[in-house]
């Protein structure tokens, strides 16, 4: 299966009574979501990133516009049971989105409410468990797994239905750093072993590093899109608008200032490596 | 006075029960009057439950807690003023608030240590304009807020208090760069303008190297180190080594340094990290700090 999310001139405004004309959290946006792809979604706090997240799967709706997932219209209600089986979403708070006692039996309540019969529910359970790597804790009560073996124990709750396409709202940002590191491994590895289309919200510049695509929101609308290299080299602009290079890209960009060239470097081994390039001619 | 001290500080829960677990142990340290000190370490290293045990919401198993000089437990009666007077702001503390409009819940605590009228009315004030809040805010149900604004209300029903010690438990924890600014900005403004202790509890060893005079890294329940920034840095390789997320910049001048270049390791930030580069470029000496 392979699902390709369209965004097309998509606006969204929050109703609320006695307010007239609300300003738009989103303001004709307009993506594409390729199959298989790694895209980080980022942003600061209001810029409208988590409100494009609950457009993927039609849990938010467009004012404007129109979201195609697989090429199915979010708007209409019958599409939904639909949409959500083929794109899930994992949030930011772990104990918001643990249900059970026991974490298999937390993995097998989505495809329970499915109706998928028993013996298929253990096979899917058993698959996802390991794909996040958490087999290992399958009887364990999830109240005594860390932060970061919760999320990836939603993250497995959500693999179990089988989507193709997982989307993360700032699945780190109650993480500590290990927690993190662990989720974005998982992330990274589901795009490349099992093929699944993922797409990352967060405002953790060094987790979009890992992506294959980056997507800057700001104000509501993409102000850029390209890959984490391209994207990182505009060390001014993602500044202005209260984005965080990783402290490797700043580097460079400052030593580039100075007449020291680096290249576009967005990770610590790429800075070191071309660090010694410099310091040991 | 009101400097606190620890010693021989030991913590136990679940004894007798197969959960039994010492979370703090061996830890003898003193924080001055008016220090800014940052405490480090990764989940579970003890470091939440050491700063429960400075305002006496938890009793240490072994050891004592002195402020002022004075052991908290010595009157276990005057735990609460003990509780005034050294503040604690949770993890989340957003998740906390209940009453029915801001100035309720910022009013709560000073209201609990007896405070009324027109003190009470200033307190709250205060409070507000510390953690840059409007007065428009007062009386609108905290849960109309933003997730900002309502941890900003939280910090301030801590600070309505006039601590004289003041703790923060994560308090930027899933905040943007610029949250996170804004609100270390006004804990470090409210430091400098009354002259409070102030500990902040961070898993950012890059916030940490911005505000801190002091860190205090605490691992498998005891304490690592406690130094100033550039001699806690100096350690980087031992920081890996116990896991913790050092900035970016130390790990590239660790690297670096296994390479045989003659860096100083200790560098921690993105300014620091270009005049080394660039001394040595120029055949300076290496390892001046």
């Amino acid at each position: 299966m392979a699902t390709e999310i369209e965004i097309k001139n998509v606006s969204f405004r929050y109703e609320s009574e006695g307010v007239t004309d609300p300003p738009p959290v989103l303001d004709g946006v307009s993506l594409t979501i390729k199959p298989g792809e790694f895209v980080a979604v980022l942003g600061h706090n209001g810029s409208g990133k988590s409100t494009l997240a609950k457009h993927l799967n039609g849990i938010l709706l467009p004012s404007e516009g129109e979201v195609l997932a697989g090429g199915l219209d979010t708007r209409k209600e019958e599409n939904l049971l639909t949409i959500r089986q083929h794109v899930g979403m994992v949030f930011q708070n772990p104990d918001n989105q643990i249900v059970a006692t026991v974490v298999e039996e937390d993995v097998a309540f989505g495809p329970e409410n499915l109706g998928i019969p028993p013996a298929e529910i253990r096979d899917r359970v058993k698959a996802a468990l390991e794909a996040v790597d958490m087999t290992a804790y399958r009887e364990h009560a999830p109240h005594q797994l860390s932060g970061g073996q919760k999320q990836r124990v939603a993250i497995a709750g959500v693999l179990a239905m089988r989507p193709d396409v997982i989307v993360l709202d700032e699945p780190t940002a109650m993480l500590d750093p290990q927690g993190r590191a662990e989720v974005i491994e998982t992330v990274k590895k589901l795009c490349r072993e099992e093929g699944l289309t993922a797409v990352l919200i967060t405002h953790y510049m060094n987790e979009a590093a890992e992506a294959d695509r980056c997507v800057v929101m700001n104000d509501g609308r993409v102000v850029l899109d390209g890959t984490p290299r391209e994207v990182f080299r505009e060390v001014e602009l993602l500044e202005k608008m209260g984005l965080e290079v990783p402290q490797a890209t700043k580097l460079a960009h400052e030593l580039r200032k100075r007449g020291i060239e680096l290249g576009d470097v967005i990770n610590v081994e790429e800075c070191v490596a071309a660090l010694r390039e410099q310091l040991e001619r | 006075m009101y400097d606190l001290e620890l010693r021989n500080l030991r913590y136990e829960y679940g004894q007798k029960t197969p959960f039994h677990k010492v979370a703090i142990r061996d830890v003898n340290l003193r924080f001055e009057e008016g220090e800014m000190i940052g405490i480090i370490g990764h989940t579970g290293s003890g470091k939440s439950t050491l700063v429960q045990h400075l305002n006496g919401l938890l009793k240490p198993t072994e050891g004592e807690v002195l402020l002022g000089g004075v052991n908290i437990w010595e009157n276990a009666k005057r735990i609460k003023e003990v509780r005034s007077r050294v503040g604690l702001v949770f993890q989340y503390p957003e998740y906390q608030l209940f009453e029915e409009t801001v100035f309720r819940d910022i009013a709560f605590g000073p209201k609990n240590m007896g405070m009324e009228g027109e003190t009470l009315e200033r307190a709250v004030h205060t409070a507000l304009d510390f953690v840059g809040l409007s007065p428009e805010l007062l009386e609108k149900s905290p849960f109309e807020l933003s997730g900002g604004q309502k941890r900003r209300v939280a910090i301030a029903g801590v600070i309505a208090m006039s601590p004289q010690v003041l703790i923060l438990d994560e308090p930027t924890a899933g905040l943007d760069p610029r949250g996170r600014d804004e609100i270390l900005a006004r804990i470090q403004d409210y430091h400098k303008r009354t002259g409070a202790t102030v500990l902040i509890v961070s898993h950012s060893m890059e916030d940490v190297a911005r505000f801190a005079g002091r860190v205090l890294v605490m691992n498998h329940s005891r304490v690592e180190l406690f130094d100033t920034v550039p001699n806690i840095f100096k350690r980087a390789e031992r920081l890996c080594e116990i896991g913790l997320a050092v900035p970016q910049v130390t790990r590239v001048f660790l690297e670096l340094q296994k390479a045989g270049i003659p860096v100083n390791p200790g560098v921690y930030t993105v300014e620091d990290a270009v005049r080394e580069i660039c001394r040595i470029r120029e055949g300076g000496d290496a390892g001046a700090q």
